[in-house]
């Protein structure tokens, strides 16, 4: 009883606040627009308590934006173990989720970086615009956090 | 903002229900007046001629299929490789696909006031035609021996003037200052309420 309110009570407070940080593994930079629009006066990610951070030391949520190119095969994975658990990643743009226009025959990308890493959200678009950022981050993130002492961590290898 | 007033906003239930409820993104997840979306396809309207995936930028790759897929039910979307360029909606033949507009439709183009007009003088005129051959425009042309201007396509190049064997038989004649000012401020005028409206 007092083991499920602590977690419930912990996954509250982990769902209020939110540190991200944005990766581009070789997009065309338009997503990362998007996102820094996300932290302006009109959308204003901060006011539910979402961080911006460039570390992955510190960060809960990875944001993934660009298709994977050669040189991020191995890095991206590398990257995302350092994020420290619980994590989630955003694929943010068609790049991220699929490949987008660099993933057709004869293209030289590795694919969406759902091939790669788990990735738990995926957000459409060429580039999305910031408020479906916005619901993607604020809508599924606080969520994936109230239970993952549920789910998936809660103990085990801690 | 009172600390009394604050401290009762905290403690009614709207404010605990937004302390409780601060993850509502609902009011920024609108969709603006002008926003090119993802394609929307009519499948009653279409007629399956496969223009749109041909017109698709996004290509398969291997175990990826393109944005635009066609099947023998008409074409399939797929959000996750779409760039939401519109090509499919310019090509399609019989507008079965829609995606939102970027610009503004524009109903009515304002045109600027002609500072001067063309005058033809009947008793001078000739009727030659010389004039209705030089004239780039197609805005002067002889009718029952004399020249006669279109002043909507006339675009004031007085190539006519030059072309003219008579001299003074076709003129510049420029506007009166104070009616083009009149109707430059109507123009304005009519431009600033309908942006005032908006």
């Amino acid at each position: 009883m007092v083991c499920c309110l602590l977690k419930k009570l912990k996954g509250l407070i982990r769902s209020r606040s939110i540190h991200v940080s944005v990766v581009n593994t070789g997009g065309c930079n338009g997503c990362d627009i998007e996102i820094l629009a996300c932290f302006t006066y009109r959308y204003d990610l901060e006011q539910y308590g979402i961080y911006y951070h460039n570390n992955p030391r510190k960060t809960d949520v990875l944001i993934v934006t660009g298709p994977v190119t050669e040189q991020w095969k191995d890095k991206l994975p590398k990257l995302y173990d350092k994020v420290p658990e619980p994590k989630a990643v955003v694929a943010v743009g068609s790049c991220a989720c699929s490949g987008g226009i660099f993933n057709q025959d004869g293209g030289r990308v590795g694919g969406g970086a759902a091939e790669f890493i788990p990735v738990d959200a995926e957000v459409p678009g060429c580039p999305p615009r910031p408020d479906e950022i916005v619901k993607a981050v604020v809508e599924v993130l606080p969520t994936f956090f109230r239970r993952w002492e549920f789910e998936r961590g809660g103990g085990d290898g801690r | 903002m009172s600390f009394q007033d604050f401290l009762n906003h905290i403690l009614s239930r709207e404010g605990v229900r937004r302390l409780l409820d601060a993850h509502s993104s609902k009011k920024y997840t609108v969709k603006p007046r002008r926003f090119r979306n993802f394609p929307t396809i009519d499948l009653e309207k279409c007629v399956v001629c496969g223009a749109c995936a041909d017109a698709c930028p996004v290509g398969p790759s291997d175990g990826k299929p393109p944005a635009l897929e066609m099947t023998d039910k008409g074409p399939v979307l797929h959000e996750d490789r779409c760039i939401r360029c519109g090509l499919c909606a310019e090509v399609c033949p019989v507008s079965a696909i829609q995606v939102g507009t970027l610009h503004e439709e524009r109903e009515e183009v304002v045109k600027p006031p002609k500072p001067a007009e063309i005058a033809v003088d009947p008793d001078l005129c000739i009727g030659c035609g010389r004039c209705e051959r030089v004239c780039p425009s197609d805005a002067i042309h002889v009718i029952d021996g004399t020249a006669e201007v279109d002043r909507e396509s006339c675009v004031l190049c007085e190539a006519c003037i030059d072309a003219c064997p008579v001299a003074g038989a076709i003129k510049l004649l420029p506007m009166d200052v104070e009616e083009l000012r009149r109707c430059w401020t109507k123009i304005v005028d009519t431009k600033r309420r309908e942006v005032g409206s908006r």
